[in-house]
């Protein structure tokens, strides 16, 4: 089999998990009650108005009077046809939304990601072969440190000590400032701190259990009789045997930090990014953004499988994908 | 009569407010300041003034449109577009509009047509074709007409004194009749999307038809961040008296959406906002602080414990005694000024104390002073609990005899409604009922508590008008006590509460079935001619409502308001506080 035929089943098969998780999400939306329609429906009431007549107005302007098959035909046409159309609550293109906020997840999520990997992966591997040391159970304490602490409760802390307190960084995240300089690196520091925090200790954690799987592999051992040098050891015969579960786990963890923690990182420090706006759609069922919020860590999961997959069999010499047959 | 403890100058005895008379500006010297920049902790809903109905979307719209009047302080009114009024028998109000009004575009001079085809093309037109929200405002005018380019005749359907303060014309903004009508004859010709299409319209999403109407002009907006407007150069107030010599006084006016409450409160302490809406048990790290100015105004909005006298709540609720003992246990003083740090009024009735319409001699007070007593209150229980209730110690005893548990449900939303619902539950407890009580969100509050339900589905009504017996209804889910929620009581017109305490009334999820023609009395207060009678009689009902207690009145919640030293007021501390904001100013630049 070749490699392209081998990607296209799993495009295909792209095509067909993103039909179910879209399907699965209209409905989720469909059978959940919108908070805004008792409201609506209160407001009326206290106004002396009909409540019913102002929940239909409410639903007639979103389209939701149509029936059900119908809204979700559409919806499902629009979002493979990408003509994503418009948010109800933002008013401007579903497409637009999405262009202006994945940059801003972007700038703290990619950096994070990548000392994470650089910080987790480098600790983790060092713990593991430094075993029962002091640096080891520093390590593991600043890893668990990490994990238990919510990342609310950092940022809130950070924004008052930091910002409040001492005055040295910003309090939110000013949109305002050039892109391209240092004032913009000074407040992205807090975010980041916040989420690589977080990210480090999983990252170190699952990158010391999976290196010491290897610490005493007999190749290790052996490696080390011959006089190989412990960096060589530490890299070629520990770290790269890891790795392919490890990136399992990355990009896990990336989709997770995408849709999950940068959310609370974005509400906490004002960021504008795309896990902001999608928990904002879910709450106020925009399902147009919704939808379109959801189709996106689908493909980013399905394409970090795909990567993944195609990884293994380059890291790994004992996988192929001719053997997937 | 009941007054308002408030001198004028804003000092409610907690220290807010009072620095406003200390301040130093002088007219003369005022500076045109770069920003003001306030918070949001949300995006706007809507951008179309026929859609918008809640505060977040409608704070986006006011810098770019007045509306034709404002309410002082002394709820007179107070002319933007409309520069007067006038009526001889307070059916016929003639409105008389300013000459220099001018919408953005090529829409040209706002005049008396723009508020005729509003009012019979958009709110009172057959067809909701435009989504308009608010179009009940418009139920009692029953003709309007265009006398000349600046004149507006209104008739509506009975004298009202207050209409001038009805929200019909106050709180309602109108966009340009040659930007609607193309619209409104495709509608007529077929396209039933003609209304979600002028919605979506660049005019309306971009304000292009804002033109002088506004101190400022639409400038940008980005999504879950900020949405900024800057100086309207040709504002159509400039130079109407001292007040708007030269104003707006800044040079950009930007709304910067933080989510999170600890992120804009430590953004106003490090000067990144002109100000922000305090809660009261946060008031204490801004209070003595020279950098700040804090303002607290009254609000007509009553937090009360609905009793549900439904067939699925206690029937015992029923009962006014009862209804009595249960608010007497309840010590509104300890909510008022301990949970609310005393950013709130304690409530006995549907109005607050500063309304023309409260008369202290009228108002049967409970759960304050004297009046709180639990001793009485169990034994005002004991003589009017049904045969087979009795204590068992200090345990009380349905007639099966199980303790007595009355189910309390209560929103989530905020710590400070949190605390009150678990002293209410304290304190209820003195009385040896068990409460079980439990926070849920609070639109879930609406939709499975306070909704009419049938075969345990919400019907999106909250009482139906129609039933012969209002107390034979039943909600999604049983509940015997409930609250988190605050009703607007319209100390400006309060005909208005005819929406809450009549058996039919749309918002009664409670089942009160008031003994005396209270429908009928609101009816003819609203009507009536001479405004002595028209006080009579509201505080007649508002007497009847203190004893009848159809919901415990629990407290009037301030609102207060942090600002930078040097922002500079134009008006007094009241709860019509900003409807002059426009016209404010700062004696420096904070944020730079």
């Amino acid at each position: 089999m070749s490699m392209t035929w081998y990607i296209s089943r799993r495009v295909v098969w792209a095509l067909i998990a993103s039909f179910i998780i879209m399907s699965f999400t209209f409905g989720l939306l469909a059978a959940s009650p919108n908070p805004t329609t008792s409201q609506v429906a209160f407001d009326a009431a206290q106004d002396g108005a009909d409540p019913q007549e102002a929940v239909e107005t409410y639903e007639a302007t979103r389209g939701e009077d149509r029936p059900l098959f119908e809204q979700y035909t559409d919806f499902m046409v629009s979002m493979y046809t990408l003509d994503w159309g418009d948010s109800f609550i933002y008013q401007t293109d579903v497409l637009g939304v999405i262009a202006d906020a994945w940059i801003y997840s972007a700038i703290i999520v990619i950096p994070s990601t990548i000392l994470a990997v650089l910080i987790g992966f480098g600790v983790g591997l060092y713990s593991a072969t430094n075993q029962y040391t002091k640096t080891d159970y520093a390590a593991t304490f600043a890893a668990f440190f990490g994990i238990s602490v919510p990342n609310f409760w950092l940022a809130i802390m950070l924004i008052l000590i930091g910002g409040v307190m001492l005055g040295w960084f910003p309090t939110s995240y000013d949109t305002g400032v050039s892109w391209w300089s240092l004032e913009h690196l000074h407040q992205l520091i807090l975010p980041l701190i916040v989420l690589t925090t977080a990210a480090v200790a999983s990252e170190m954690r699952y990158a010391r259990a999976e290196t010491l799987e290897y610490v005493n592999a007999e190749w290790t051992k052996t490696a080390r009789a011959k006089g190989v040098s412990e960096w060589k050891i530490m890299f070629r015969h520990i770290f790269r045997p890891a790795t392919p579960v490890l990136i399992t786990i990355l990009v896990a963890d990336f989709v997770g930090i995408i849709f999950a923690t940068s959310y609370v990182i974005e509400v906490i420090f004002g960021i504008p990014g795309l896990g902001l706006v999608s928990y904002n759609a879910i709450i106020n069922q925009d399902t147009p953004l919704v939808l379109a919020t959801t189709l996106i860590p689908v493909i980013i999961a399905i394409l970090g499988n795909l990567l993944q997959d195609i990884l293994y069999t380059v890291l790994d010499p004992r996988i192929s994908y001719e053997g997937r047959n | 009569m009941g007054g308002s403890d408030d001198d004028g100058n804003g000092d409610d005895g907690n220290g807010v407010g009072s620095d406003i008379d200390d301040q130093d500006g002088d007219v003369s010297e005022r500076e045109i300041q770069p920003d003001w920049i306030t918070p949001s902790g949300s995006e706007a809903q809507d951008l179309n003034p026929l859609r918008i109905n809640d505060t977040t979307s409608a704070a986006r719209l006011t810098p770019l449109l007045d509306g034709p009047y404002g309410l002082d302080e002394n709820d007179e009114f107070y002319g933007y577009w409309f520069e007067d009024y006038e009526t001889d028998d307070n059916q016929t109000w003639t409105f008389y509009l300013r000459d220099n009004l001018e919408w953005g575009s090529d829409y040209g001079q706002m005049t008396a047509d723009d508020w005729v085809f509003h009012v019979e093309n958009i709110a009172q037109y057959e067809d909701n074709w435009a989504g308009h929200v608010n179009r009940s405002n418009w139920d009692s005018v029953t003709e309007v007409t265009a006398v000349d380019d600046t004149t507006l005749e209104v008739e509506i359907e009975a004298p009202d004194p207050l209409f001038v303060r009805q929200p019909t014309f106050w709180g309602t903004q109108i966009l340009p009749q040659a930007l609607v009508e193309p619209y409104f004859e495709d509608y007529l010709d077929g396209n039933e999307d003609a209304g979600n299409e002028l919605n979506n319209a660049d005019a309306v999403t971009q304000f292009e038809y804002t033109g002088n109407l506004g101190p400022y002009t639409f400038e940008s907006r980005s999504i879950e961040d900020r949405f900024v407007a800057v100086r309207n150069d040709d504002y159509y107030l400039r130079g109407e008296n001292d007040d708007w010599e030269d104003a707006p006084y800044f040079e950009q006016y930007t709304i910067n959406i933080l989510e999170e409450e600890s992120t804009r409160l430590a953004e106003f302490e490090t000067q990144g906002l002109s100000t922000i809406e305090i809660p009261a048990d946060q008031v204490e790290s801004f209070q003595g602080d020279d950098r700040f100015t804090l303002v607290s105004s009254e609000t007509p909005y009553c937090s009360v414990q609905v009793y549900n006298q439904r067939a699925n709540g206690w029937e015992e609720l029923r009962k006014p005694e009862i209804r009595r003992a249960l608010s007497m246990a309840i010590n509104k003083e300890t909510i008022a000024d301990d949970i609310y740090r005393g950013f709130a009024e304690v409530a006995h009735t549907f109005q607050p104390e500063y309304s023309e319409f409260y008369d202290d001699s009228e108002v049967e007070p409970v759960g304050q002073g004297d009046s709180y007593d639990v001793a009485e209150a169990r034994s005002l229980l004991e003589e009017n609990l049904s045969d087979g209730y009795e204590y068992d110690g200090d345990t009380l005893l349905d007639p099966d005899g199980s303790p007595v548990v009355l189910t309390y449900v209560y929103s989530n939303a905020s710590d400070l409604v949190e605390d009150t619902a678990r002293y209410v539950s304290s304190e209820l407890e003195q009385l040896g009922i068990e409460i079980d009580a439990t926070g849920v969100p609070f639109n879930t509050m609406l939709e499975q508590y306070a909704m009419v339900a049938e075969d345990g589905e919400p019907l999106g009504i909250f009482n139906d008008p129609e039933a012969e017996d209002p107390q034979e209804l039943t909600s999604a889910r049983e509940w015997d006590l409930l609250s988190g929620i605050g009703f607007n009581t319209y100390p400006r017109s309060p005909a208005s509460i005819a929406a809450f305490w009549t058996a039919s009334s749309g918002t009664n999820f409670y089942g009160y079935v008031p003994e005396e023609d209270i429908g009928g009395m609101i009816e003819e207060g609203a009507t009536a001619e001479d405004s002595d009678e028209q006080q009579a009689i509201f505080a007649e009902i508002f007497g009847i409502l203190s004893r009848d207690l159809p919901v415990n009145f629990l407290y009037f919640q301030d609102d207060i308001f942090g600002y930078q030293e040097e922002v500079v007021f134009t008006e007094d501390p009241s709860p019509s506080w900003g409807y002059k904001s426009n016209s404010w100013w700062m004696t420096d630049d904070p944020h730079n």
